[in-house]
C-alpha cells in the first residue's frame, strides 16, 4: 500500500511539514528557523491536500518533498556534522484516528496540526501536539499518529531519525461520505383524467425544518450529501429530480422530515404537498398532476404531414370538435372548409366545389364507406373518437383515387391505445356512445365503440306530449357500432380488422292512413326507410424493407337500403361489395418515390322496385348480381428534383363492369368530339400532375392538372332498362388547380386556391322538348348530354391553435354552372354558392372552460321563379309553370352557432359538458332553406331552419 | 300518383304545424275559381266514340263560355311522368243540352266530340318498337310472334277481334256450338282462345291513347284533363274475355259518422267498437240537387267523420297480374272533398275556426266542425275518381255530388272550445 493509497483511505487532509531533526530549531512562534535563519512554515490552508488521489497525489507528495528539502536545512551547531537528506520519510501505514460520534454531532471539527519524531526505523517515536481541536480528537489523533509506520529518512544513504509535523483533519464532510444511496421516496408522475404519465418533469423536494441533524451530521451537510447523488441535485437547498419516460422518479436517502413536495411541470399547474418521510422505508406514491389545458389530449393532434396533393386540406382532430354546429363530429368539418357548399337542412349533402354528393368519393382507410354521415349529416357514421385523421381533397387530387369526380374524403381509423385500457362515454341530447380500447397484451390491442341515436324517443315524446293530439307517430333512429383489432407483427408489419355497422330508419306511421296496394307494401299506413350497412376490412401495412413498403386493404361491405311509402312505392336493394386496394410504394432514394397499385371495387346488387308510373302502372324490377364497381389500377411518380420543388405525376384506368359504351383510350380533358377516341372497353384512362415549390420557408406555389371518370350518376338508375339507358358513358371531368400558401407567423397561414372543373357526359334527364313522336323505342329518360363547369377561388387563413386561441376564416367565391338544354346556354346549378364566409374561433379559458363560435354568410341558393301553373283536374292539384331554371335566389344564409364546454377533471376520469347553440340568430335573422307553395302556386312562405340548442356530456376514463 | 304522395306531405307538414298557407285545397273560395271535376261519359272511349263531358266549377262566378276549350290527340310521356302534348286543336262544337244536378254555386258546361278512329293507331304513346318500355318481366311473357309484330300489325289484330266479337257470339249461342267448334271451323278463333286471350288484358294496357283536354279559364290558369282511349269495351264481349270496362264511380250515398269519443283521427265503423250517429245527408237515388240541408248537431265529446258508400269496383284485373304470380289488384277509389261556407258566416272569423274536412287517402274523412257558432252552413262537394295502382294508363274515371249542411252547436261543444 502506498501512500496514496492510503490518503485515499484514510482521507484526512494532512498537513505536513517535514523537518529534519537536527539543524533545526522552533522558535517560540512555531517557525522553525536553521542557521538564524526563518525557514517559513507554510499555512495550513496552502498545503492542505485537496481530495485527490493517484497522481495527483503523487505530485502533491512531491511538492510537499520539495518543500522540506528546500526549509529542511540542519541546525546551526550541527551543519558542518549533518549530511543532506537524501531521503524524506514516507508514510507506509496509516491508522485512522477515532471520529466519535458524540463529538461530530457537536459539530467538531478541525485540524491537529502534530509533530512526529520519526525515528530511523521508520517508526514514530514521539508526538507533540502542536495546535489542538479538541482534547478528544487530540488524544484521538495522537494516538493514531504513534501507530503510524515510515519508511524512514535518509542521509547520505544511512537512514535518520527526523522530525515532521503533521496535521490530522477531523472533517464532517468525511463523515457524510459515508452516506450510500437508498431509495426512499418515489412515485409517478400521473395526468389527472387521463391518467397519463407525465414525463420529464421536475419534482423538487423542500425540507421543511432544516435545523436538526441527521445521522449525526448537520442537517445542512446531509442535504449537502445527498445532493451529491446520482438522479438528484440540490437547488437553492431544495432537492430536485426528474422524472422520466413513465413518469417514475425516485429521491435518494431523504432523511425522516416533513417535506413539502412540488412540481412545476410545464403544461399543468403546480403540484404541491407536503409529506412526512421515513428514512428506513421506501414509499411510492402516485401524484395527478393538473392539466393547464385539456383540449389537447383526445387524439393525436395532425401532424403536419408532407402535402402530397394540392389541395389537401387537414385540420387537427381536437380542434374540429370544438366547432360550434359539428356536434363535436369531426368528420363534420369538411363542412366548414372552403370549397364545400352549405348543405340544405336536413340533407347530408357535401357538395364539393358545385358538385352534387354523388360525385364525390368517401373511404375509410382507403375502403369505399357506403355513408359517411347518418340521417341529413346528422352525425358521421364512424366514431370520431377513433379517428386519426380526416383529409379531405376538394379536387385535382391523385391516380390513389378513382371513380369520383369532385372531392374525396378519406377517414384514417388510428390504432387502439396501448398504454392501458382507456373508455369513454357520450351522451347528448342526440345520441349516446361509448368507446373503449386497450392492449390485450404486447401486440395485440382492441377498440370498441356502438352509438345509438335519442332522435326517435324525443320526437315520439313531443308527439305523445304535444298539445294538440297528433295522428301519426315516427320513429327515426340510427346505431353504429365499431370493433379494431389491432396487431404488430414487429415494427414493420402490423395488421389490423375493423368491423363497422350502421343503420339509419325512419318509419312514420299515419293512423287511419289508406295509401296504396298491400301487393306493394302490406303496411299502407306506414312510411319507412332504412338504410343498413356492415363493413368488415382487413388491413396490412407492412414495410418490406428500406425501400419497399406494402399497403394493402380489403373490404367487404354489406349494406341493404329499404324504402317504402304508404304503400304507394317499395324498393329494396341489397348489396355485396368488395374493395381491395394494394398499393406498393418503391423509394429510389431522396428523389424519388415510386408507387403502384390496385383499386378494385366491385359491387354485386340485388334490386326490387315497385315504383309507380305516371298512368297507374307500379313498375316491377327485379335485378339480381348486377355488377356495378370501379376496377382501377393505378401509378404514380414522386419526384424531387430539387430540395423545394415536388412532382407528382401518375396514371390511372378505370374500367366499368356495368355500363356498355365504347371507352377512351386517351385520357380526356374536354369532350373530344373531332377525333376517334374510343375503344371496345367501357373505361377511362387519367392523367393526372401534382406539383409543389418552396419559394422559401414560407410561400409556396402549387398547381395540379387531372382528368377524372366515375360511373353516372344516380348510380344504377340511370342505366337501367325502362329508368335509364344502358349504353350512357362513364361521366368524365377536368380539374385544374392553381394555389399558394403563405406562413404569415408562426401560427397565421393562409392557403388561395383557384380551380376549374369541367364535366362532360353527366346524365340529363329528358325533358318535353327531347321527345320525338316518331321515336322508334319510346321516349328517351337519361340522355348523355349533360355538361358542366364550375370554377372558384377559395381562401383559407387560419390561425393554429395558440396559447387560447385558434379558428379560421374560409371564404369561397365560386359559381357552378350546368348547361340548360333547352335554353342553349350554362345556367347556374341548384348547387351554386357565390359567396360562402364562414368564420370559426374558439377561445380555451380559465378553469377548463372553452368557447367558441361559427358565422356562416353564404349566399342564397338558386331557385327557379313560379311563373304560372296548371291544373290537373285528373288528378286533383296544380302543376307550377317555372320560369328561366335557377333565374332566382333565395335571400342570404346566415348563421351564428355558439358553445360551450367545461371540463371536470377527477384524478383518473373526465367529465365534460358542452353546450352547443346551433342557429341562434335565429332571433334576429331566418336564414330561408327553400321554398313551399300552398296548392294553388300562390302564395309561397319560407322554411327556415330553427334555433337548436343541444346539450352533452361526456366521460373519459 | 305524385299528387297523392304531395297530398300526404301536406298532410303531414299540416299536422305538425308547418304550413301557415290561408287557402286549403279543399275549401273554395269565392275569390277564385275552383274545379270541381271534369266527368267523361262514357269513362273511357273506343276509337269513334262521341264523348260528353261534363265540367263543373265553384269559387268566383265567371262566363263559362269565354272558356277556351282545346284537345290534343298527341299526348306523350315517359316513365318518369314527364309529359308534353302536341297539336292542340280547338275543340269540336258538338251541340249538346245541359241539364245539371248541382246548385246554383256551381257553373257547368256540357261538351261533346268525337274520339278519331284512328287515334291509337297514330298515338306518339305506343312506339314503333312498342315493347321498348314495358317491364321485362312482361315483355318474357310475350310469344315470340307477337313479340315480333310491329306496332300496326297488333293494332290491325286487336281491331279484326273487333270486328269478329259480334259473329263470335252469336255462333256460340248455339248450344249446339262449342268453343272447340269454332276453333275447329274459325282458325283466327283459335288464335284468340289458344294464344291471344289471356295476353289481352295487358296488351291493351299497351295500346291505350292517351288525349287531353285543355281549358283556358278567363283571366286565371289553364286546366288540363286526360281522358283514354282504348279496345276495351269493343272486345270485352269476346268468348273468354277477360277484359273489363271502366266506368264512372256512383256514389250511393253522403253521410256524417258522429262518433261517441273525442279526438279521433281516423274512424272505421266495421273494425271501431265506438258508438255512433249515421246522419245520411244524401241517400240512394238523391240524384238531384234538392237545395235542403241536413242538420248535424255537433256537441262535446264526439268526433265528426265525413264518407261515401258506392257501388262496387269495375275489375280486379290488372296488368301486374301478369307478372306476379296470382297478384291482383283491384279498382280503388280517391275521395276528393271540397267544402265552401258562407262568405257571411265567415267574414269576421279566422281561418283557424273554420270547419275542415281532412282526407288521408281513406274514403272516411275527419270532419272537424267549426269552433264558432257563426258558421252555420257548408256546400260539401266529393269528387270520386277511380285508380288502379298496377294498372297501365288507366282511365280515369270521376263523379261529383254535392250536398248541403247545416250546423248546429250545443252550448257544451261551443264551451268546450271557448276554454280550448
Amino acid at each position: 500500500m502506498n501512500f496514496p493509497e492510503i490518503r485515499c483511505l484514510i482521507r484526512p487532509l494532512m498537513c505536513l511539514a517535514l523537518l529534519y531533526t537536527t539543524g533545526f530549531a522552533q522558535t517560540d512562534d512555531g517557525v522553525l528557523e536553521r542557521d538564524g535563519k526563518r525557514a517559513e512554515q507554510p499555512p495550513a490552508e496552502s498545503i492542505e491536500m485537496p481530495e485527490v488521489s493517484g497522481e495527483a497525489g503523487q505530485e502533491m507528495d512531491e511538492e510537499m518533498t520539495e518543500h522540506s528539502q528546500k526549509s529542511g536545512e540542519a541546525p546551526e551547531e550541527e551543519q558542518e556534522e549533518l549530511p543532506p537528506i537524501e531521503k524524506m520519510p514516507e508514510l507506509v501505514s496509516f491508522v485512522e484516528a477515532d471520529y466519535p460520534k458524540d463529538v461530530y454531532s457537536e459539530g467538531i471539527e478541525g485540524n491537529v496540526l502534530m509533530t512526529l519524531l520519526v525515528s530511523d526505523s521508520g517508526s514514530v517515536d514521539s508526538v507533540w501536539v502542536d495546535q489542538g481541536v479538541h482534547p478528544i480528537l487530540d488524544s484521538s489523533a495522537v494516538k493514531a499518529a504513534q501507530k503510524f509506520e515510515f519508511e524512514p529518512a535518509e542521509a547520505s544513504g544511512q537512514p535518520v531519525a527526523v522530525y515532521l509535523q503533521y496535521e490530522y483533519r477531523f472533517s464532517l464532510q468525511e463523515v457524510a461520505q459515508d452516506i450510500e444511496p437508498m431509495a426512499n421516496f418515489g412515485g409517478k408522475l400521473i395526468e389527472r383524467g387521463t391518467r397519463a404519465p407525465v414525463p420529464d418533469a421536475m419534482v423538487v423536494i423542500t425540507f421543511l425544518d432544516t435545523t436538526g441533524e441527521v445521522a449525526g451530521l448537520p442537517f445542512e451537510l446531509y442535504r449537502k450529501r445527498i445532493g451529491e447523488f446520482e438522479g438528484q441535485y440540490l437547488e437553492e437547498d431544495r432537492l430536485v429530480t426528474m422524472s422520466d419516460t413513465n413518469g417514475e422518479f425516485t429521491f435518494f436517502s431523504l432523511p425522516t422530515a416533513e417535506v413539502a413536495l412540488s412540481v412545476p411541470a410545464a403544461g399543468y399547474e403546480m403540484f404541491t404537498d407536503t409529506f412526512q418521510v421515513n428514512a428506513s422505508e421506501e414509499v411510492r406514491m402516485e401524484f395527478y398532476l393538473h392539466r393547464l389545458d385539456y383540449s389537447n389530449y383526445e387524439i393525436v393532434v395532425y401532424g403536419k404531414t408532407s402535402k402530397k396533393e394540392v389541395s389537401r386540406r387537414q385540420l387537427s382532430l381536437n380542434e374540429v370538435k370544438k366547432i360550434p354546429g359539428l356536434g363535436g363530429d369531426a368528420v363534420k368539418v369538411v363542412q366548414a372548409l372552403p370549397g364545400v357548399g352549405r348543405p340544405t337542412m336536413g340533407f347530408g349533402d357535401v357538395v364539393v366545389r358545385g358538385a352534387p354528393t354523388w360525385d364525390s368519393r368517401f373511404y375509410l382507410d382507403g375502403i369505399n364507406l357506403p355513408a359517411i354521415y347518418h340521417f341529413g349529416g346528422l352525425k358521421s357514421v364512424y366514431n370520431s373518437d377513433g379517428l386519426e385523421d380526416v383529409s379531405f381533397y376538394p379536387g385535382g387530387f391523385g391516380t390513389r383515387y378513382g371513380g369520383g369526380i369532385a372531392g374525396v374524403i378519406e377517414l384514417t381509423s388510428r390504432k387502439p391505445k396501448t398504454d392501458r385500457w382507456h373508455g369513454s362515454a357520450d351522451v347528448s341530447t342526440l345520441d349516446a356512445s361509448f368507446l373503449v380500447e386497450g392492449p390485450v397484451n404486447e401486440n395485440l390491442s382492441v377498440m370498441g365503440s356502438a352509438r345509438r341515436s335519442f332522435i326517435g324517443d324525443l320526437v315520439s315524446w313531443y308527439v305523445d306530449n304535444a298539445p294538440q293530439d297528433l295522428p301519426f307517430s315516427v320513429s327515426p333512429f340510427y346505431w353504429d357500432y365499431l370493433l379494431k383489432v389491432n396487431y404488430d407483427v414487429d415494427e414493420n408489419l402490423s395488421l389490423f380488422a375493423t368491423f363497422l355497422g350502421s343503420r339509419d330508419s325512419l318509419n312514420m306511421h299515419i293512423e287511419g292512413m289508406q295509401g296504396g296496394s298491400e301487393e306493394i307494401d302490406e303496411q299502407t299506413d306506414k312510411m319507412g326507410a332504412s338504410l343498413m350497412f356492415h363493413l368488415a376490412m382487413l388491413g396490412v401495412d407492412w414495410k418490406i424493407s428500406k425501400m419497399f413498403t406494402n399497403t394493402f386493404r380489403y373490404g367487404f361491405n354489406y349494406w341493404d337500403n329499404q324504402f317504402s311509402v304508404f304503400g304507394q312505392m317499395k324498393t329494396k336493394n341489397i348489396s355485396y361489395d368488395h374493395h381491395l386496394r394494394d398499393q406498393f410504394d418503391i423509394h429510389l432514394g431522396e428523389k424519388f418515390t415510386v408507387s403502384t397499385g390496385i383499386d378494385l371495387y366491385l359491387m354485386n346488387l340485388d334490386l326490387q322496385l315497385a315504383i309507380p308510373q305516371e298512368g297507374g302502372l307500379i313498375r316491377r324490377d327485379t335485378v339480381d348480381n348486377w355488377l356495378f364497381g370501379t376496377l382501377g389500377g393505378y401509378s404514380f411518380l414522386e419526384w424531387r428534383p430539387i430540395k423545394d420543388l415536388k412532382i407528382i405525376g401518375g396514371l390511372r384506368y378505370d374500367f366499368f363492369p356495368e355500363l356498355d359504351y365504347h371507352g377512351s383510350y386517351l385520357p380526356e380533358f374536354w369532350n373530344y368530339e373531332d377525333i376517334d377516341n374510343t375503344t371496345r372497353f367501357s373505361g377511362e384512362p387519367s392523367a393526372r400532375l401534382n406539383m409543389r415549390y418552396s419559394i422559401n420557408d414560407n410561400h409556396i406555389i402549387k398547381g395540379a392538372v387531372g382528368n377524372y371518370s366515375q360511373t353516372p350518376q344516380p348510380v344504377g338508375q340511370v342505366i337501367m332498362k325502362g329508368w335509364g339507358d344502358p349504353h350512357l358513358p362513364a361521366t368524365k371531368a377536368a380539374h385544374y388547380v392553381l394555389g399558394y400558401e403563405w406562413q404569415i407567423s408562426d401560427l397565421i397561414r393562409a392557403d388561395i386556391q383557384g380551380y376549374i372543373n369541367n364535366q362532360w357526359n353527366i346524365p340529363r334527364m329528358a325533358d318535353p322538348e327531347d321527345f320525338d313522336p316518331d321515336a322508334i323505342d319510346g321516349e328517351a329518360l337519361w340522355l348523355e348530354d349533360g355538361k358542366a363547369r364550375m370554377h372558384g377561388v377559395e381562401l383559407m387563413l387560419r390561425h393554429d391553435q395558440g396559447k387560447r386561441f385558434f379558428g379560421w376564416l374560409a371564404y369561397t367565391l365560386s359559381r357552378s354552372e350546368r348547361y340548360d338544354n333547352t335554353e342553349k346556354k350554362y345556367v347556374l346549378y341548384g348547387e351554386d354558392q357565390t359567396h360562402h364566409l364562414q368564420l370559426v374561433g374558439n377561445w380555451r379559458l380559465a378553469r377548463q372552460w372553452e368557447s367558441g363560435f361559427r358565422f356562416r354568410y353564404v349566399t342564397g341558393k338558386p331557385t327557379t321563379p313560379v311563373i304560372g301553373k296548371i291544373e290537373n283536374e285528373t288528378y286533383s292539384y296544380f302543376e307550377p309553370i317555372t320560369g328561366e331554371v335557377n333565374s332566382d335566389r333565395l335571400d342570404p344564409f346566415v348563421q351564428l352557432d355558439l358553445r360551450v364546454e367545461k371540463k371536470f377533471v377527477f384524478d383518473k376520469w373526465l367529465l365534460s359538458g358542452y353546450l352547443d347553440l346551433q342557429n341562434i340568430s335565429y332571433f334576429l335573422y331566418k336564414s330561408p332553406e327553400f321554398t313551399w307553395y300552398d296548392a294553388f302556386y300562390e302564395d309561397k312562405t319560407t322554411v327556415s331552419n330553427i334555433f337548436q340548442p343541444g346539450i352533452g356530456v361526456k366521460a373519459e376514463f | 300518383m305524385k299528387k297523392r304522395i304531395t297530398c300526404i306531405l301536406l298532410v303531414f307538414l299540416g299536422l305538425i304545424g308547418c304550413t301557415e298557407f290561408p287557402n286549403s285545397y279543399n275549401r273554395v273560395n269565392a275569390d277564385m275559381i275552383r274545379t270541381l271535376d271534369f266527368m267523361y261519359e262514357p269513362a273511357e272511349a273506343v276509337p269513334g266514340d262521341t264523348v260528353t263531358m261534363t265540367a263543373v266549377f265553384a269559387g268566383r262566378q265567371f262566363e263559362i263560355d269565354e272558356i277556351d276549350w282545346s284537345i290534343s290527340f298527341d299526348v306523350i310521356s315517359n316513365n318518369y311522368g314527364i309529359d308534353t302534348a302536341y297539336n292542340l286543336q280547338p275543340l269540336p262544337e258538338v251541340p249538346v243540352e245541359s241539364s245539371s244536378s248541382f246548385s246554383s254555386n256551381t257553373q257547368c258546361v256540357v261538351k261533346k266530340f268525337v274520339v278519331p278512329e284512328d287515334v291509337i293507331r297514330n298515338s306518339p304513346a305506343i312506339p314503333r318498337n312498342w315493347l321498348a318500355d314495358i317491364p321485362e318481366e312482361f315483355a318474357g311473357s310475350i310469344p315470340e310472334w307477337v313479340y315480333s309484330l310491329q306496332k300496326d300489325s297488333v293494332i290491325s289484330m286487336i281491331e279484326t277481334l273487333t270486328e269478329k266479337a259480334d259473329e263470335w257470339n252469336e255462333y256460340l249461342q248455339d248450344s249446339t256450338h262449342t268453343e272447340e267448334t269454332l276453333a275447329a271451323s274459325d282458325p283466327l278463333f283459335s288464335l284468340y282462345v289458344n294464344r291471344i286471350n289471356h295476353l289481352l288484358p295487358e296488351l291493351l294496357q299497351i295500346f291505350t291513347a292517351p288525349m287531353r283536354i285543355f281549358a283556358d279559364l278567363p283571366g286565371a290558369h289553364r286546366i288540363k284533363s286526360d281522358y283514354w282511349v282504348r279496345y276495351n269495351r269493343q272486345l270485352i264481349d269476346l268468348p273468354g274475355s277477360m277484359l273489363y270496362e271502366n266506368t264512372n264511380p256512383v256514389i250511393d250515398s253522403i253521410s256524417v259518422y258522429k262518433v261517441a269519443e273525442e279526438n279521433l283521427f281516423s274512424f272505421d265503423p266495421d273494425d271501431d267498437s265506438y258508438s255512433y250517429e249515421r246522419i245520411r245527408l244524401l241517400g240512394p237515388g238523391d240524384e238531384q240537387w234538392d237545395g235542403v240541408p241536413v242538420n248535424v248537431i255537433v256537441d262535446e265529446g264526439y268526433s265528426y267523420f265525413i264518407t261515401c258508400h258506392n257501388q262496387p269496383p269495375d275489375s280486379l284485373i290488372t296488368m301486374d297480374s301478369a307478372i306476379v304470380n296470382g297478384g291482383k289488384s283491384e279498382e280503388k277509389l280517391n275521395p276528393q272533398w271540397y267544402f265552401q261556407l258562407s262568405e257571411n258566416e265567415i267574414e269576421k272569423l279566422n281561418v283557424t275556426e273554420y270547419m275542415n274536412i281532412v282526407d288521408i287517402g281513406n274514403l272516411i274523412a275527419a270532419l272537424y266542425p267549426s269552433t264558432d257558432e257563426r258558421i252555420s252552413t257548408a256546400t260539401i262537394w266529393l269528387k270520386l275518381s277511380d285508380y288502379m295502382i298496377n294498372e297501365n294508363r288507366h282511365p280515369v274515371a270521376s263523379t261529383l255530388k254535392e250536398v248541403l249542411v247545416s250546423f248546429t252547436y250545443t252550448q257544451a261543444y261551443l264551451d268546450s272550445k271557448e276554454k280550448k
